[in-house]
């Protein structure tokens, strides 16, 4: 009886470290491999604070393919990589990005972790500083808080992110995404070749994708299922997944088959995808 | 309720607070596991009180924590925190209050402002400490919760807090 107990013992915690998936069945328009990407460089529950220059960095040197971003643009038309609306929620710092300029910001600090003191990083930075960037590709989500949606402040918006990616030759890895199209088409109009990813829900992103000549269309993983996306790759878009917490998340979305999976269990991933 | 108001009523307490004048016998030794604090996200740190009179104790406290072992080039590089404070205890039977400050010492592997390399960032950070300790009289177990407020490199205020499980070492008589 005893050693029946122990046996079972044993056996479990070798299953607990065990994450078998089955990637010779993988079937998707990334050459039948689904690529790992960091959620906002390491995300969220990682002791580095969400989209710093410290976060990506880690992701990529973990092994990721790249990572998701979100950007928005100061005061004086720099594009900056900062998720939440206010500076407060996450820095020193009170205010807004798009009310902000960026010699402002460059004195913020984050406030966690204690004692680190990270930095708000631009995106020309993390191009210019980023080492191998050209082997990683980045989803550039639009944070787009303020409530001036003028054809004047799209095309300003545009045209600072264009000028960085051209500065910096990375058309062809950078995946530019927007809940609101009129940033896509303004984008598409100045580069028409960039690899644009719709972000709505599947029927109506399916119509979107097809408008805007799209490459790619992201989802929360819980709001897709396997089925749709095998219908969005038989209509030639990649599928990207985010909202993934937790490993079983991770195991959960490799069964669905997408393109890309962006993670904020990065690691895991990444050594269940390798 | 504010930080000043805290170390108001924190120094009232200890002071003022009636107690039988009677010696209250506090270890000489204390290896104290913090979770959070003034040595970040926890710290191992060794206490020793150096001064005792009656009900009243000085005690100086050092530690240190890891932050993390490799860096974000995943190099082995670890941050490293060396929490040091000097504490005014005041133990009534069981319970004791904590008064006290010092600094705490990080070294963060971090990028450098302009974000073209990667440096090890020394700092002194100032902090206070004001809480609470149980320990029964005889009893190699403490428990320990405090108001750990930190002046990030002596300009950014921080409230912070720690929960701490200490053991106590007795001298043989």
């Amino acid at each position: 009886m005893r050693n029946s107990i122990l046996f079972l013992i044993i056996v479990f915690i070798f299953s607990c470290g065990k994450n078998d998936v089955d990637l010779s069945q993988v079937s998707n328009l990334n050459g039948n491999k689904i690529s790992p990407y960091g959620h906002a460089g390491m995300g969220i529950a990682s002791q580095f604070p969400i989209n710093s220059f410290e976060s990506i960095s880690n992701a990529l040197n973990l092994g990721a393919e790249g990572v998701e971003v979100d950007i928005q643009m100061t005061k004086d038309s720099v594009i900056v990589l900062y998720h939440d609306r206010t500076l407060e929620e996450q820095t020193n710092l009170e205010g807004l990005i798009f009310e902000s300029e960026w010699s402002d910001l460059q004195q913020a600090i984050y406030k966690n972790p204690i004692f680190a003191e990270y930095k708000i990083v631009s995106l020309d930075q993390l191009f210019e500083h980023l080492k191998n960037v050209k082997d990683y590709k980045f989803l550039l989500d639009f944070k787009l808080y303020q409530s001036d949606h003028s054809d004047r402040y799209i095309s300003t918006f545009t045209n600072a992110l264009v000028k960085v990616i051209d500065k910096h030759q990375m058309e062809e890895n950078v995946l530019p995404t927007a809940y609101r199209t009129e940033y896509l088409l303004k984008l598409k109009s100045l580069r028409p070749n960039i690899k644009l990813v719709v972000s709505t829900a599947f029927e109506q992103g399916l119509i979107l994708a097809e408008e805007l000549d799209a490459y790619g269309m992201v989802f929360q993983n819980e709001k897709i299922t396997k089925e749709q996306i095998q219908q969005a790759h038989e209509e030639g878009f990649q599928v990207y997944l985010f909202g993934l917490y937790s490993k079983n998340d991770n195991l959960d979305a490799i069964e669905k088959h997408p393109d890309i999976i962006f993670s904020d269990k990065v690691k895991h991933l990444i050594k269940v995808l390798k | 309720m504010n930080f000043k108001k805290i170390f108001l009523l924190t120094s009232f307490l200890l002071f003022f607070l009636p107690s039988k004048s009677q010696e209250v016998f506090l270890p000489k030794h204390t290896i104290i596991l913090e979770a959070g604090g003034i040595g970040g996200f926890g710290s191992l740190n060794y206490e020793r009180i150096f001064f005792s009179k009656e009900k009243y104790h000085l005690s100086y406290r050092a530690g240190f924590s890891f932050f993390r072992f490799k860096d974000f080039e995943r190099t082995f590089n670890p941050d490293l925190l060396f929490p040091i404070s000097i504490h005014f205890v005041k133990k009534i039977k069981n319970h004791a209050l904590t008064f006290g400050g010092g600094l705490t010492i990080s070294s963060i592997v971090k990028a450098s402002s302009d974000f073209s390399s990667k440096i090890r960032r020394t700092s002194l950070s100032p902090n206070f400490i004001t809480g609470y300790r149980f320990q029964k009289a005889n009893k190699p177990f403490s428990f320990q919760i405090n108001y750990t407020p930190v002046f990030q490199q002596g300009k950014r205020f921080r409230h912070w807090g720690n929960i701490g499980f200490g053991y106590s070492f007795f001298q043989k008589k």
